[in-house]
């Protein structure tokens, strides 16, 4: 793939990493100096994008890699929390909104920052920005089992943590 | 009968990620089950929430402009003068003339250009560190061996004065193979692209830290490229 073609198409996808790195980081700088980071990478090392079609979920991999070298390189304990949201410690969402359909944007941010980050940018990635387990796979760099399951336990906490109905899990209703 | 149907199952079936045995067998199990059913509308439901989340934020004008600039140091936007004889043989006359005219030629000042970024881009992605080399060995006749019928020359690897040889690879210029010898002066990698083009204009420039010397011998042009200065770079050449 020509150096040019792949600008083009990298860079079609700017406002997406863009997005990604905030949900990685809500820091601007920090957002913006991954966002440049993950593009030189991108255009440094372009000969590895084999399939142009998984040009979006590369960029995206890239960016999470990035992301978390910077925070082992900093040796601190990573910035984004690994909540359990079974832990009774752990901050709640102050509103519970009986009915899934009048859940707000705020409720629903506050809900997902409960998740353990594993699970969380595995919901994010597969519902907000459409990637396939298989890219999802990709870009975590684990198995698809793994990808399926941790967006099964996901949405079961999130489902727990914004309904008053707690009764989602794995449920053992009998057949009729 | 118990339920046997897990919510990961039901989780995967509202992703569409089940295969078609698997999709088939949970479709028919929901026409029975009205708590699955219950369960399937309560993902959905999260799942279309989550969808409509919006992207935290969108680039600052600042950072698409930053990024923007980046297609320009690292693409064909400006193409090398290698990739193609007809426009390298042009670009050579213009270099050729505008040097002459500054009194610059060959032994002149720097000229920061696109041709000169693109070596040095390719003189960093494929220095042995970042890239083996695909012949390694200090004798040129052996790294000389190597590219014997895998270019389009005759090829040739120099002895250079105080460099030492390390090795080469095979590269590929927008279809055209080139040698790229790596040699090694002063603890720094220097790249030495061989080419079997005459049209290349005997100048300097530097772009990104490095610099590009070229010089033309007989029916190859050498380029090299390295983070010494360019008067070390030229009197390198020199020694061919």
């Amino acid at each position: 793939m020509k150096r040019s073609a792949f600008a083009d198409l990298a860079l079609s996808y700017l406002d997406e990493v863009t997005a990604f790195a905030y949900h990685l980081t809500d820091e601007e700088w920090e957002a913006e100096d991954l966002v440049q980071s993950t593009y030189a990478k991108a255009f440094a090392g372009h000969d590895a994008l084999v399939d142009p079609a998984t040009c979006r979920a590369w960029l995206f991999r890239i960016a999470r890699n990035h992301w978390y070298d910077k925070l082992r390189a900093r040796k601190a304990g990573p910035a984004l929390e690994l909540i359990n949201p079974n832990d009774p410690a752990a901050p709640r969402a102050t509103v519970r909104p009986s009915k899934l359909e009048s859940w707000t944007q705020a409720q629903l941010e506050r809900a997902l920052e409960h998740l353990p980050m594993p699970q969380r940018e595995a919901v994010v990635l597969c519902d907000l920005w459409g990637f396939t387990y298989r890219e999802i796979a990709e870009i975590l760099e684990v198995p698809i089992g793994t990808v399926r399951s941790r967006i099964s336990r996901g949405r079961d906490a999130l489902m727990g943590v914004l309904s008053d109905d707690t009764s989602s899990g794995k449920h053992t209703g009998e057949t009729s | 009968m118990s339920c046997e149907t897990d919510f990961e199952t039901l989780s995967a079936h509202v992703d569409g990620e089940l295969d078609e045995a698997a999709a088939q067998e949970v479709a028919a199990h929901l026409a029975e089950c009205e708590a699955c059913q219950a369960t399937v509308r309560r993902l959905k439901a999260t799942k279309h929430a989550v969808s409509r989340l919006p992207g935290r934020r969108e680039p600052t004008e600042a950072l698409r402009a930053r990024v923007n600039a980046m297609r320009f140091e690292a693409t064909d936007a400006a193409p090398p003068l290698w990739k193609r004889r007809s426009l390298a043989a042009v670009v050579a006359v213009v270099l050729a003339v505008g040097l002459a005219a500054l009194g610059l030629w060959w032994h002149g000042g720097e000229q920061p250009s696109g041709w000169a970024t693109m070596l040095v881009d390719d003189h960093l992605h494929s220095v042995p560190a970042a890239k083996p080399a695909d012949v390694t060995s200090d004798d040129p006749e052996t790294v000389r061996a190597f590219f014997e019928s895998r270019v389009d020359f005759a090829p040739v690897v120099p002895r250079l004065g105080d460099s030492r040889l390390i090795g080469g690879r095979l590269c590929t210029l927008d279809g055209e193979r080139v040698q790229l010898l790596f040699y090694e002066r002063d603890g720094q990698v220097l790249s030495l692209f061989v080419s079997g083009q005459g049209a290349f204009p005997e100048t300097c420039a530097e772009s990104k830290g490095h610099n590009v010397c070229v010089r033309k011998k007989g029916d190859h042009a050498f380029m090299m490229v390295g983070a010494l200065d360019a008067e070390t770079l030229r009197s390198t050449l020199a020694s061919l």
